[in-house]
């Protein structure tokens, strides 16, 4: 746990342990109060599904094997029902087949046709079905006729021997035709009847078979089941519906009628069929033995099954009800259940609150209440002991306070500042010295707690110079746990000692310290070191530029002196070649005449030959020696002179000579292509021409250092080259020394006409050179010298003189 | 809401047998009955049958009724003024109201009560589905023409020349020629006698008579009940289709029941009011056909009716 030092000020962050732990009380709370819901459901929901499962599955069961049954009994009544009115149409036909037996009792010898057509018309009266009958003898022959709608035939004498009718009756006393319809409508069916004795013969009917209806309308099934026949081909015979019989209606598409005749008659129970109207019905049939039809009794599945949907209806209240009753109970012992629980939590949670007093009140007289007497025995327990634990702290906590109170005197009186940053660099703690020297105000610690807000302050006040924040925050926060020891200065230019100490613990301290007056005092003594040591090396400088100069003054004297002494035996040496020279020539002369051998003469004339060229280049380099000297005195005479006109091409024709033999002198591997363009009409120009041939001197031998050190740091190719031009612009004339040299830095070109100013090394350049020439330029002759320069390309002087010189006659001679 | 809820899943699990009886619609039925003879009488039995049926005529039912009473020239008009109350079903009684109400509309279902040759009138296409507006019954007196005369010959073994009372019927000129060969066939004369309209009859029976006539053959056509009467006043002995006429003094008949026809007819219009399509509803025929005698008229007459023809006979008036 971190403890904040710093009572005056907003509290850090870390202590605030009061209200997390009534958040997390809070928090159980609400976890309780979801527990305690989630619980009380479960438990009426387990009590509801055991119920409802129970229920459910009784109900299921008892509802599929009363169904099951209920279809079976239904299925047998109506089979039974089937048989019965098979039966009957059974009846039907026998009845008719019996009424025919009495009219073939008689043999067809005994007894007249007209007995015989009266007892076939007392038949007709009598038995309503028979539309037409007619009367075979054995032979097979038509004696009589007698019909509903035709006239009466009696002994037509049409043979009938080869019919089925006669035939299939002989064979076995009673003939069962085909039906057929009369008009495509009405169904009928020949019914042929053989007597006792044969002689009797065959009495054929034909049934009107629509009469059945009468049978079949009478058969009642249900409310709205139906019975009808069909047969063998599937034909609907009879029907309550008569029109369908009429209809000549083919029945034979219908499964259920399909089954009973693959099946003899009998159809097992067809689930889901559907009868002739479309509507769906169970159907039991029967076969009608003798006639191979079949009778069918069908009962809508609507009607047939109303019992069982009722007994579903009842299932499903009895289900609604229990369920309800499940649902009160479950809540009813869900209660019972959850409300001790309920109490436990509650007293526990008020205990885990720090109520110890809490007393637990169940008197369910069950393990309930036995936890809860053992909560509030541990409540009790827990009451002693937190008593005793709460005097310890008290304790304790006073002696904190005191030693805290300690520490901040001493924290807040320490003559650096002090800031704690904890492991989450968060602020833990500070102290007034730091804020005063931070000028950090009240009010950033009320808002600011981490160290990347103390950084962003510090940055956003200008501490650390014109630097991006996030930069700096990613530094500073990467470096957070180095050790290190930095100065740094402040906007306002003190300068402090931060200390950035690593704390055991995690976490770090920086330590501030204003440490600006040290470092003033510090500067101060570092500037007067310097300025003497400066003032020290110029004078050393000063002083080899003095002996230096001293040295090329008195060369001066040296070189005048010496050229005088050189030029006279230079003289003799120039004058006696020369005479030396005419001498061979008369030598030559004279020996042409004398009388000598030819070998002789011709070594002779080698020699001389030899000796002429010989002299020749003493001549030569004797008078190009003159011409050094003569320069050299030239160079070195004393005083400036007089002013007058001179040829100026002539003055830098002679200076680029001196400087390239004096350079050459001084160097002798040195070279130079020189460049000339010398304006013919630059003509005579009023000048000191020593001075102005020192400035060209000076300028070109400039040039020639240059081009040369370039050559030195250039690779092979270079070639060094030093031209001079000049250019006449009226009154005035422009004398330009260019060099392709190392040229002038910027900052050096401002310097170069200050006195003593070099770049040479020390020994070969006095810094007076082009001090000098500025002078004789510009004061002397009223020119300008100006100075075009690019470094590492070239370097040119460009000297602008006027033709007329003005009247400043008090022109110093020159300098030395 | 939970108890709700539970209630009405258990609802909807439920299949409760629909309750299929479905209450009649409220509105009122109009039924044309156009008789080509006399109606009253039928009027009344189709009242009857219809009001067996659930139609009564105080709540939703209105019977418009016109009758021809054998004056076929008027039947146009009067299926007209039906047609024009724009009823739901016209019954038709007998062939010529039939097809007088056949031309007038095609759309409104037309029950013929009875029809003697539906078919060959063009009424319908066939028995089983008569394919068109009409259906309804077919009596069978054109089968039955030539039977008649067995029941002739039963009680005049002897007649040599009878004559055949026919009138505009459309159907008798058919009927006519069945009945004359058939006749021939027994060695029995036959000649047709028109009588147009009921006032004719009295002449035509005069002609009859002329004619040497030992017995009027009266075939199928509406009732005028004044014929019997004429007979007897003329002394001829009568048998007829149409066994109504017995009891009102015609001496035999031979053929279906006629009050069954508009029985049958007020179910077919049952039917029809209840949707069904007369195209699709076949045309019933009578099963059953009566012989009736009456033995006031033969004594009347003179006549002796044979022990054997009385046993046979369905009905004997006294």
């Amino acid at each position: 746990m971190t403890i904040s030092l710093h009572q005056d000020t907003p509290p850090p962050p870390a202590l605030t342990p009061v209200p997390a732990a009534s958040a997390l009380g809070q928090e159980k709370a609400a976890a309780g109060g979801k527990s305690r819901s989630r619980l009380f459901i479960k438990y009426v929901a387990l009590f509801v599904a055991v119920v409802g499962v129970a229920l459910l599955s009784n109900g299921i069961f008892e509802v599929i094997f009363y169904y099951r049954e209920h279809r079976a009994a239904l299925i047998r009544i109506q089979h039974e029902q089937a048989v019965a009115a098979a039966a009957k149409i059974g009846q039907f036909i026998k009845e008719i087949e019996s009424q025919l037996g009495w009219t073939t009792q008689l043999p067809w010898s005994a007894g007249s046709i007209e007995q015989r057509r009266f007892d076939a018309l007392r038949l007709l009266r009598q038995v309503p079905a028979i539309t037409e009958l007619a009367q075979l003898d054995s032979n097979g022959k038509e004696r009589l006729r007698v019909s509903r709608l035709a006239m009466n035939v009696i002994d037509s004498g049409l043979d009938f021997s080869k019919d089925p009718k006669f035939t299939e009756a002989m064979a076995n006393k009673v003939y069962y035709g085909p039906v057929y319809f009369r008009r495509e409508s009405e169904p009928y069916m020949t019914l042929a009847v053989t007597g006792t004795r044969k002689e009797a013969g065959v009495s054929i009917a034909e049934v009107n078979l629509k009469l059945i209806w009468d049978v079949v309308s009478q058969i009642k099934v249900g409310k709205h089941g139906r019975a009808y026949v069909v047969d063998s081909k599937g034909r609907l015979i009879a029907h309550p519906d008569i029109s369908l019989v009429l209809r000549n209606t083919d029945m034979s598409r219908l499964p259920q009628v399909q089954a009973a005749q693959a099946n003899g008659g009998l159809s097992d129970d067809i689930k889901g069929a559907l009868n002739i109207q479309g509507q769906e019905v169970l159907t039991a049939s029967a076969p009608i033995a003798p006639l191979r039809w079949t009778m069918f009794v069908e009962l809508p599945v609507q009607e047939a099954y109303a019992s069982l949907y009722a007994a579903l209806q009842r299932l499903v209240i009895v289900l609604l009800a229990a369920s309800i009753f499940a649902v009160l109970a479950g809540i009813f012992l869900a209660r019972r259940m959850v409300g001790p629980i309920q109490a436990l939590r509650a007293g526990a949670e008020r205990i885990g609150g720090g109520d110890f007093s809490q007393r637990i009140s169940i008197k369910t007289g069950d393990e309930l209440e036995r936890l809860a007497d053992q909560f509030n025995d541990m409540g009790a327990r827990l009451q002693e002991s937190y008593a005793d634990l709460e005097a310890k702290v008290e304790g304790r906590t006073k002696e904190l306070a005191r030693r805290q109170s300690e520490l901040r005197v001493t924290f807040d009186n320490m003559g650096d500042g002090v800031v704690m940053f904890d492991g989450e660099l968060r602020l833990v703690s500070w102290n007034r010295n730091l804020q005063q020297i931070l000028d950090i105000p009240d009010t950033f610690f009320a808002t600011s707690r981490t160290y990347q807000d103390y950084i962003a302050h510090l940055v956003q006040s200008g501490d650390f110079g014109d630097v991006d924040l996030n930069t700096e925050l990613r530094n500073f926060t990467a470096n957070a746990e180095r050790q290190s020891t930095i100065e740094r200065t402040r906007p306002d230019g003190r300068v402090l000692e931060v200390r950035h100490n690593p704390v055991p613990a995690g976490g770090f301290v920086l330590i501030y310290r204003d440490i600006t007056e040290r470092k003033r005092a510090e500067e101060e003594i570092r500037a007067a070191r310097d300025a003497a040591e400066k003032a020290l090396a110029d004078l050393r400088t000063a002083q080899d530029r003095l002996i230096q100069t001293e040295k090329l003054a008195s060369l001066g004297q040296l070189t005048a002196g010496i050229a005088h002494e050189i030029k006279n035996p230079l003289n003799f040496v120039n004058n006696f070649s020369s005479v030396s020279n005419e001498l061979i020539d008369e030598l030559t002369d004279m020996l042409k005449s004398a009388a000598i051998d030819n070998g002789t003469r011709r070594e002779i004339d080698e020699l001389t030959q030899m000796l002429k060229a010989n002299l020749e280049k003493v001549v030569q380099h004797g008078k190009r020696a003159d011409s050094i000297v003569k320069n050299m005195l030239l160079h070195s005479r004393e005083g400036s002179g007089e002013h007058r006109p001179a040829d100026i091409n002539a003055i830098v024709e002679e200076s680029l000579n001196l400087a390239y033999h004096g350079a050459r002198a001084e160097r002798p591997g040195f070279n130079i292509t020189l460049k000339r363009d010398l304006d013919p009409s630059a003509g005579l120009v009023d000048i000191f021409p020593q001075e102005i041939t020192r400035v060209l001197l000076n300028l070109i031998s400039n040039g020639f250092y240059a081009a040369t050190k370039r050559k030195q740091g250039e690779a092979d190719g270079f070639e060094p080259t030093l031209s001079a031009s000049t250019k006449t612009l009226g009154d005035k004339v422009a004398i330009r020394i260019r060099d392709n040299g190392t040229g002038i830095p910027k900052e050096v070109r401002e310097k170069i006409f200050n006195p003593f100013f070099t770049t040479k090394p020390a020994g070969e350049g006095t810094g007076l050179g082009l001090s000098m020439s500025h002078d004789i330029v510009v004061k002397q002759h009223g020119g300008k010298i100006e100075v075009a320069t690019e470094p590492g390309v070239f370097t040119e002087f460009i000297i602008t003189l006027p033709r007329k010189l003005a009247a400043q006659s008090d022109t110093t001679g020159g300098r030395s | 809401m939970r108890r709700r809820e539970f209630l009405t899943a258990g609802s909807a699990c439920l299949i409760l047998a629909a309750d299929t009886a479905r209450a009649e619609p409220s509105r009122t039925w109009r039924v044309a009955l156009v008789t080509s003879g006399n109606g009253a009488v039928i009027r009344e039995m189709i009242r009857a049958a219809l009001a067996s049926m659930g139609y009564d005529e105080d709540k939703n039912l209105i019977v418009d009724f016109r009758e021809a009473n054998g004056r076929y020239a008027v039947l146009p008009e009067l299926v007209a003024e039906l047609i024009a109350l724009r009823p739901d079903v016209i019954i038709a009684e007998a062939t010529p109201a039939i097809a007088a109400a056949q031309k007038a509309t095609s759309g409104i279902p037309i029950v013929m009560a009875p029809a003697t040759d539906p078919i060959g009138s063009g009424f319908v296409k066939s028995f089983t589905h008569p394919g068109g507006n009409i259906t309804g019954v077919a009596n069978m007196f054109g089968d039955l023409t030539a039977k008649t005369l067995d029941i002739l010959r039963l009680v005049f073994p002897n007649a040599k020349k009878i004559g055949v009372l026919i009138s505009d019927n459309p159907t008798h000129p058919a009927l006519l020629d069945v009945a004359k060969r058939a006749a021939a066939a027994t060695g029995i004369a036959a000649e047709g006698f028109t009588a147009r309209n009921p006032e004719d009859i009295e002449a035509t029976f005069v002609q009859m008579k002329d004619a040497n006539c030992e017995v009027v053959y009266v075939l199928a056509d509406p009732p005028r009940p004044v014929l019997p009467q004429i007979a007897l006043k003329f002394a001829l002995p009568t048998i007829f289709q149409v066994n109504s006429y017995v009891s009102l003094g015609g001496l035999m008949s031979y053929g279906p029941n006629i009050p069954s026809f508009f029985t049958m007819a007020a179910q077919y219009v049952d039917r029809i009011l209840k949707g069904a399509k007369p195209a699709d509803l076949p045309v019933e025929r009578p099963t059953t056909f009566e012989f009736k005698i009456n033995l006031h008229t033969a004594k009347a007459l003179g006549l002796t009716i044979p022990e054997q023809v009385l046993l046979m006979a369905d009905q004997v008036i006294e």
